[in-house]
């Protein structure tokens, strides 16, 4: 799972954006620089979705995003400077995060307290393969374990 | 994948070479069965070329109810770069992704693709997307033989994701009946194409060999 599908999805039951834990392994796959998709995505982006995410795959472009979305006046001046070929530090950061960065293994948290399990790279966000650690405590100190 | 849309039969002949064109074990209150490639590949042609050439490579679209996957791959090979497909088969989604690593080999060209696969019930009540999330939506649902507007559901909670176009299949035979839904909902729909569409027997309730239905391929353009 990309981070970029990561903030596309909700959670099925409360409909709240899930927070990446417990990841027990990350993929960096490079793939061709896309800087006209990322501005694309920019205004679309839950960002502080994507700072929690990039902190949570330990990435090392935490440091390059701002801690606010770039606003919509500023996405002109970005557009030119990708139209004349600039390398801009911010695409960067996306691209690697956002196209590049794989979860394989982890967890992604509702605030309602339940989980969902992301495996083999796949995420499972059916609301029956919920996990309900109120429920199930016992079970989740296993994962845990096991994920750290 | 630059350029110019390959031709519906460049996409078809990859596809066909693919190794899960079929399901398994078809689930039948899905009413899981493949999309035959070449609709698939005449769908994602037709996709591809309804969108500017030089967007065509920064659209996000989504394939609901994708199963094994060809329809996501057949987009990716028709030069959407962005494709995540969902089901509610994670089993299905193993297929999937089998299908897109033989697609890898098969055309390296395709190998930068943004492709994602996620277990997502395809339902309002129950789906895992962020609305307006796409700009495209695509689906091959359910006919809503085995379940009564199964395929309606699916086409509300397309319409709920995609930001602009929505492309889907539906039976001929409702075509009077979804008109009139889609002008309800203020959106602007018409049918592009009847296509054929050769089911083969997938089930063992289905008595002939291959039975064709006669469907439409929609292009709905989402109010926004």
């Amino acid at each position: 799972m990309r981070l970029l599908t990561h903030n596309l999805l909700i959670c099925p039951v409360h409909k709240k954006p899930l927070a990446i834990r417990n990841v027990s392994a990350v993929d960096i796959i490079p793939v061709e620089y896309q800087p006209r998709f990322l501005l694309r995505m920019i205004p679309r982006l839950d960002w502080s979705l994507l700072r929690a995410a990039a902190v949570s795959v330990e990435s090392d472009c935490v440091d390059a995003l701002p801690e606010a979305a770039p606003s919509p006046s500023e996405l002109p001046a970005l557009e030119k400077a990708v139209e004349s070929g600039d390398r801009l530090p911010l695409l960067d950061a996306l691209q690697r995060l956002l196209l590049e960065t794989h979860v394989v293994g982890g967890q992604l948290h509702c605030e309602h307290g339940e989980f969902y399990v992301i495996a083999d790279g796949i995420p499972n966000l059916l609301a029956d393969a919920a996990v309900n650690p109120s429920e199930t405590a016992s079970e989740q100190a296993a994962c845990t374990t096991e994920g750290s | 994948m630059r350029g110019s849309v390959p031709s519906v039969r460049e996409i078809e002949t990859l596809l066909s070479q693919l190794p899960w064109r079929q399901f398994q074990s078809p689930r039948v209150h899905l009413e899981q069965y493949t999309t035959p490639v070449h609709l698939a590949a005449r769908i994602a042609h037709h996709v591809a070329l309804c969108i500017d050439e030089d967007e065509r490579r920064s659209v996000q679209a989504v394939d609901l109810g994708t199963g094994t996957g060809i329809l996501a791959l057949a987009l990716c090979l028709a030069g959407l770069n962005h494709v995540l497909g969902v089901d509610v088969d994670s089993e299905a989604l193993e297929l999937a992704r089998a299908n897109a690593a033989a697609l890898w080999e098969l055309c390296p060209q395709s190998v930068g693709a943004v492709l994602e696969f996620a277990a997502v019930d395809v339902q309002p009540n129950s789906l895992a997307l962020a609305p307006k999330s796409f700009d495209v939506a695509v689906l091959n649902p359910p006919f809503g033989t085995r379940q009564r507007s199964a395929d309606i559901a699916f086409l509300d909670v397309a319409c709920h994701l995609s930001r602009r176009f929505v492309y889907s299949l539906h039976k001929s035979s409702t075509r009077s009946y979804l008109s009139r839904r889609l002008e309800r909902f203020g959106c602007t729909a018409q049918v592009y194409a009847r296509l054929r569409f050769d089911l083969p027997a997938t089930y063992v309730f289905h008595r002939e060999r291959a039975v064709d239905i006669d469907v439409d391929l929609w292009q709905i353009e989402v109010k926004r």
